[in-house]
């Protein structure tokens, strides 16, 4: 070693002493300020201190931010750092946190091995954000949000993890609460929706079942005199909707000025006494028409907010006030036609016996004597009073019909002669027939009858000539002659018998087809003509309606159900032949004393052997007293304990050849369906006369 | 233009104590240090020492051209070797090894 090199390694252990005592006095603090040599500017230590300082105070307050929780915790958990916030957080000092295993320390029981495997994938690198409870030295749990990075030292192992913190309880809590609140408005605007949707459904229900049943509601503000009407109340007075009326007197003023006062009256009485107001009354329409309606209001005090209101209904009672005019009109035809057929039953009795015994008395006088004349016309008397009697069981819907398939246009057509005579030169005929009309199932004499006493009526109504229209055509009636009367919808045979004549008052179209109501002068009509029309179409399942004006003339439109079976063949009226006698045996069955003693006489002066009896059983008694004897049972179809229809079963039995005559006055709806009788019934009608007796009794022995 | 520091001229002028102290303005261990070494001669060097206080502060270029990296900083010009003290020098016993006169 050279002097030079041993100065130089002096030289230089003395500069490493010099930097060692440098770096000492750094470390102890004992420096200013460091000279960098390549530079002119100093850096001085005490500003360095105090950026250094400043940058420890900065830390140290980043490490006391309040609410972020920071902590460090080494490989083995223990806290190795931990901030203000922590401390206040877990409720503990510095000194009880450093040093302490954190899991152990400050997790819940449940949690802690689960966070302890947690903590060794953080130190493998899994570095998510994650929650977990802590506990405090109280006992208290906080939820905290941890997101942690790993701490290496120089040469880039992992020493640790800093953890920083927020706690979320309270904003968790929140957020729960937001979300069950979020949830529960979710579920509240479902319900409201829900039952929005079902008050719109339910008003439209609503409407459409006010409007169905040509209903509306008002409502009506007390206090304000405000008028609210829904929107079916407008068609219930004929107004559109924006004409509903704003105010309780605009309202009164659509009522018919006759029921104005009692409405006003009822509606201020309901009010005062806290009743229902319930009152029908009449409105008018703009078109000048009046409609009946009824109202019902109530007074409603017990509305929260706001002063009394009424609230009430309208309702277009016009159809039910129809409906109940006709059916106190069917109610009072029912009422007289039971009247008038029970009176008819026992003239026709009386009137058999009458013609009967005045007949025989006749025969007794010479063709020459001045009382057969006499006589005559007591027979002819009696004969309109038949004609009478007929006409009432006709109205009373008691007589028997005999119905077959019917063209109605021949029928008028075989009419039309006698017609024109009948309503004489003055009135036009004029025939108005559709071809291809249907046939009807109708009794031809009764509709011949019908017809006739129409022409009568109409010719009566234009006494000073005119143009009577007969008119026939094929219609469906439906739902919608609702108004006019009820109709059993379906297909119908019209007849129209349209005059020209003077027309007729509501009131004379009201009564119109009532017995004995008549607007001709006493003598010249009896009154029964069109109540006879009306028994013969109700009976046959048909409508009459009446369409009369005043001074312009009166149309009937008789409607009957078109025959839909085949196979009836038209019946012509039977020619008069000449009377019949005969030898054969007769079982007369009668329980009118009169009839039947009348009945015996006229058979037996024409030669028949002659056995009677009141009744059905002494009938059979005497049946089997002369087994074989008889050929034929002339007997009352109507009588106590049974009926004749029911007697000759039971006869016919015993002897299968035994022919039978009925005799009625008038059938009951109990034995025979309808009334109607089969036409293949030999049936002779009440009152009889001899020759018709005779004539029948010789037809059904001879098996015609 | 400041002296350049160097023993060898001073060598044979004097055996005085010779002493430089550099500091950086009234910083707090600057402040101890001129304290110290003022008491210190004032002890053991009464009438035999001369002190420079040089601040680097003010000349901040004496820094670069006499080698020196922290204040405060004693160097003993003389007697040789030269030797530095860093530090407050609130340590006596260790200042005063250093000048060599323990």
């Amino acid at each position: 070693m050279t002097t030079s090199e041993a100065a130089q390694i002096a030289q230089l252990t003395q500069q490493l002493a010099e930097a060692e005592a440098t770096i000492a006095a750094l470390l102890s603090g004992q420096i200013d300020a460091v000279f960098d040599a390549k530079s002119q500017t100093p850096v001085l230590l005490a500003k360095a201190q105090d950026a250094l300082r400043q940058e420890r105070d900065r830390a140290q307050r980043y490490l006391d931010t309040p609410e972020v929780i920071l902590l460090a915790l080494d490989l083995d958990r223990c806290i190795t750092l931990v901030n203000r916030y922590a401390c206040t957080i877990l409720e503990r000092s510095a000194d009880e946190l450093i040093g302490r295993d954190f899991a152990d320390l400050c997790l819940p029981d449940r949690i802690r091995d689960g966070m302890k495997e947690k903590f060794n994938q953080l130190l493998a690198g899994h570095l998510t954000v994650h929650e977990n409870a802590i506990l405090t030295k109280t006992g208290d749990e906080r939820l905290i949000e941890w997101r942690n990075t790993l701490m290496r030292n120089d040469d880039g192992e992992v020493t640790g993890v800093l953890s920083s913190g927020n706690d979320i309880t309270e904003r968790r809590e929140v957020e729960i609460a937001l979300q069950v609140s979020t949830a529960q408005l979710v579920e509240r605007t479902k319900t409201l929706e829900e039952h929005a949707t079902a008050l719109r459904r339910n008003e439209e229900r609503k409407t459409y079942a006010l409007g169905a049943a040509h209903m509306g509601l008002w409502e009506l503000d007390t206090a304000t005199g405000a008028l609210t009407w829904s929107a079916t109340m407008a068609p219930v007075f004929g107004l559109q909707p924006e004409q509903a009326p704003a105010t309780i007197e605009e309202f009164i003023q659509l009522i018919h000025p006759d029921d104005r006062h009692m409405v006003e009256t009822s509606l201020s009485q309901a009010g005062q006494t806290g009743t229902d107001f319930r009152e029908e009354f009449r409105v008018v329409w703009p078109d000048g028409s009046t409609h009946w309606i009824v109202g019902r209001a109530r007074m409603l005090t017990g509305i929260a907010a706001g002063s009394p209101h009424w609230l009430g209904i309208g309702m277009d009672i016009d159809e039910r006030k129809l409906l109940e005019a006709q059916f106190r009109q069917a109610q009072k035809m029912e009422a007289v036609g039971q009247l008038a057929g029970g009176v008819a039953h026992d003239f026709n009795n009386l009137l058999t016996s009458i013609l009967g015994y005045t007949g025989f008395v006749m025969d007794t006088f010479g063709p020459q004597d001045r009382r057969r004349a006499d006589l005559d016309e007591v027979v002819k008397a009696g004969q309109r009073a038949a004609g009478l009697t007929r006409q009432l069981l006709a109205f009373s819907r008691k007589q028997v019909l005999q119905p077959t398939r019917l063209d109605m246009n021949g029928l008028v057509t075989g009419m039309q002669k006698m017609l024109g005579r009948l309503i004489g030169e003055q009135i036009e005929l004029v025939p108005n027939l559709a071809p291809g009309l249907d046939a009807v199932r109708a009794d031809s004499g009764q509709l011949e009858q019908v017809l006739m006493n129409l022409a009568v009526n109409a010719r009566d109504a234009m006494p000073s000539g005119g143009r009577l229209t007969i008119q026939t055509a094929n219609v469906e009636l439906d739902q919608s002659f609702l108004h006019e009367a009820v109709v059993i919808p379906g297909p119908y045979v019209m007849l129209a018998v349209s005059d020209t004549g003077v027309g007729m008052s509501e009131a004379t179209k009201n009564r119109l087809f009532e017995p004995f109501f008549t607007t001709k002068e006493p003598g010249r009509g009896t009154g029964l003509g069109l109540a006879t029309v009306y028994g013969i179409v109700k009976q046959s399942g048909g409508f009459v309606w009446v369409y009369t004006e005043l001074g312009k003339g009166t149309a009937f439109k008789v409607y009957l159900p078109r025959a839909t079976d085949v196979g009836d063949v038209v019946e012509q009226s039977v020619p008069d032949r000449a009377p019949a006698a005969g030898t054969e045996t007769v079982l007369v069955v009668e329980d009118e004393t009169a009839v039947r003693l009348l009945t015996c006489r006229i058979l037996e002066d024409a030669n028949y052997r002659v056995f009677d009896a009141p009744n059905p059983q002494q009938a059979e008694a005497l049946f089997d007293k002369h087994p074989g004897e008889f050929h034929v049972l002339v007997t009352d179809v109507v009588m106590p304990g049974s009926t004749g229809p029911k007697l000759f079963e039971r006869l016919v039995r015993r002897q299968p050849n035994l022919k039978v005559l009925y005799v009625s006055g008038y059938t009951n709806t109990a034995i025979i369906e309808d009334g109607e009788i089969d036409p293949a019934m030999e049936l002779l009608q009440k009152p009889f006369s001899a020759n018709a007796l005779k004539r029948r009794v010789r037809e059904v022995l001879d098996g015609q | 233009m400041p002296k350049p520091l160097s023993p060898a001229p001073l060598q044979n002028v004097t055996h005085r104590l010779r002493l430089r102290l550099y500091v950086s303005g009234d910083a707090p261990n600057s402040l101890s240090a001129i304290a110290n070494v003022k008491a210190i001669c004032a002890d053991h060097f009464a009438l035999r020492h001369d002190l420079e206080i040089v601040d680097l502060l003010v000349q901040p270029l004496r820094a670069m051209v006499d080698g020196i990296i922290v204040t405060p900083t004693l160097v003993k010009l003389f007697p040789l070797p030269v030797q530095r003290i860093v530090g407050n020098l609130n340590d006596t016993t260790k200042v005063l090894v250093a000048l060599g006169d323990a």
